[in-house]
């Protein structure tokens, strides 16, 4: 039986929404099992205010920071939470999907939740994620059955009649809409041209106001998608960049398809080395999506001030 | 737009992959690179599979330089192949000269069938020589010869590559790569992406193999290194790993302290530094 559960839990009201959620954490402690909890702050703090000084054995963190990518969840939350426990049974309350998230955010973050089963699949651990029923979309709601395989509501808990997760993913992997602005691009075909890429980067990132510390990640950014497009993707690609809702956005196209739908979400077997590009890009961006067909792949990527 | 006049701003310790297309361009960046070398009394070796071409020869003479007393005097070495480039530098040296200028001319070296992972190889492990700072090299590679994919292969095995299309007003080695005056140690100055991966992946391996033979730990100061890419910083970390009494890394920029963090070497940052 596979020890991995991946639970989608449905509440009306703060009640509702701690009553799906503390007493789950509170059993998974007084088993002595590890537990994380990862939704966004306001609801972090309901439920650290419930379990009371049970609190201090639960690790915390804002999903809106932490999981403001919803491509960073896996590698860089669930799966760091896992590592550092092995042999145990880890009780993580995730909630992934809010109400402000944009479309394009959402789009990320269903996709996200549907790769959740392939990622940890054999995995010891159980993941709840909590959906408002009152603000969040139809689809939204509809999609979560499709993306868990057991579904929780007002204490119940049965299998999802829904559950597809890899149609979610090809769902939203739509052709992305185009910039409505001026766009700076640079297109290349040798690993020479990648400095240059920088180079694009750097004035672009500077016209659109972006830190300091933000254009160092927006190069590695570059310097890894166009990296993956000389070597998988056929040898050239294009990157385009334009401001972007007060910050910066950006892609790097190219003739490859991505085949695995898991690139990026999980670090290689121990000490492997290479494959990591996707994952860091995954790590420093504030969100990053794909479309991806037999021959052409698109990876955007975008950076907030 | 070749980027011939950037030659002037090599130094010593430069190993770069030179890629043309056009023989004027060519024979241009080679005349003006073994004119530098002779008024900076460098000894300048001239790879080649033939005899000194006609064209060079009238090329060098037209810029006032005495090739026949240059050959005669050996200052001016045309050969096929040297044994060994570190004790071919030490011999230049202790016949008095400032360094050696190597111009190769690799398209000789084309055809077999495992030439390319040969060279590449060969070029990749060559780096070593130069962290001395007392020999700089061109190696020419003619893109009429060579195919883009062959390419792809043997520009990563040399720290810095020069195109046809680079702009000589501002082209400058992507990396500069300088032994540290004691123990076994690195200065890496520049950017390491997937434009050197082999050179540097070379390089940390030699200062892994030196700091492993003297039983000490090795030293890699980054301070100089603007830019490092996912692969890079792995690669570091995996040297640090190899090297029983641990790899220091100092000076580093903050955001490759962070990717060097998130693949794993954390322990390996120098945090006073």
């Amino acid at each position: 039986m596979n020890p991995f559960v991946h639970e989608g839990f449905f509440y009306a009201d703060p009640d509702g929404y701690l009553a799906g959620t503390v007493p789950f954490l509170e059993s998974a402690l007084s088993a002595g099992q590890p537990a994380l909890v990862a939704v966004p702050g306001p609801n972090l703090e309901r439920i650290r205010d419930a379990l009371g000084p049970a609190a201090d054995r639960v690790r915390f963190a804002d999903m809106t920071v932490a999981g403001r990518n919803p491509g960073r969840i896996i590698p860089w939350v669930l799966h760091a939470f896992l590592a550092e426990h092995p042999g145990t049974h880890p009780h993580i309350i995730g909630e992934p999907i809010w109400a402000e998230r944009t479309p394009q955010e959402y789009a990320a973050a269903a996709q996200h939740e549907a790769l959740i089963n392939a990622a940890f699949a054999g995995r010891a651990a159980t993941i709840r994620c909590p959906y408002d029923t009152g603000r969040l979309g139809l689809r939204a709601l509809m999609e979560a059955e499709g993306t868990h395989p057991v579904l929780v509501r007002d204490g119940h808990r049965w299998t999802s009649p829904e559950y597809a997760p890899f149609d979610i993913v090809a769902a939203h992997n739509r052709p992305l809409p185009s910039p409505d602005g001026p766009v700076a691009s640079a297109c290349f075909d040798d690993a020479v041209a990648l400095a240059d890429l920088r180079g694009l980067a750097a004035e672009q990132a500077r016209l659109a106001g972006l830190p300091q510390g933000r254009v160092a990640a927006l190069q590695i950014a570059v310097t890894e998608l166009a990296t993956n497009s000389l070597v998988h993707g056929g040898g050239t690609g294009v990157l385009r960049l334009w401001p972007d809702r007060g910050g910066l956005s950006g892609e790097v196209a190219d003739h490859g398809r991505l085949a695995d739908p898991l690139a990026g979400r999980l670090p290689p077997a121990d000490g492997a080395p290479g494959g990591r590009g996707l994952l860091i890009v995954n790590h420093l961006c504030d969100l990053v999506r794909i479309h991806t067909g037999p021959d052409a792949t698109r990876i955007r990527f975008h950076f907030a001030t | 737009m070749a980027p011939t006049a950037a030659v002037d701003r090599l130094r010593l310790g430069d190993h770069v992959c030179w890629d043309f297309d056009d023989d004027d361009a060519r024979l241009e960046t080679i005349a003006r690179f073994v004119e530098g070398g002779i008024r900076a009394h460098h000894r300048v070796l001239y790879l080649t599979e033939t005899d000194l071409p006609a064209r060079l020869r009238t090329a060098l003479r037209d810029r006032g330089v005495p090739v026949d007393e240059l050959l005669a005097v050996g200052q001016l070495d045309p050969a096929a192949r040297i044994a060994a480039l570190a004790d071919y530098v030490a011999a230049a040296r202790r016949d008095g000269y400032a360094g050696v200028r190597v111009v190769a001319d690799m398209s000789g070296a084309a055809g077999a069938a495992d030439a390319i992972e040969r060279m590449a190889w060969f070029e990749a492990n060559l780096n070593p020589v130069f962290t001395g700072g007392r020999v700089m090299a061109i190696c020419l590679y003619d893109r009429r010869v060579f195919t883009a994919a062959e390419l792809s292969r043997l520009g990563p095995a040399h720290p810095a590559t020069a195109r046809p299309q680079d702009d000589p007003a501002t082209w400058a080695p992507l990396l500069r790569a300088v032994r540290l005056p004691e123990g076994s140690g690195l200065r890496l100055v520049g950017a390491a992406d997937a434009a050197n991966r082999y050179a540097v992946a070379a390089l940390l391996g030699w200062l892994v193999g030196d700091a492993v033979r003297a039983g000490r730990a090795a030293l890699l100061d980054l301070a100089g290194l603007q830019f490092a890419d996912v692969a890079a910083a792995e690669a570091m970390v995996a040297a640090g790993r190899a090297v029983p009494a641990g790899l220091r890394l100092t000076g580093c920029r903050p955001e490759i302290g962070q990717l060097i963090t998130l693949v794993g070497g954390a322990g390996m940052l120098d945090r006073t530094a």
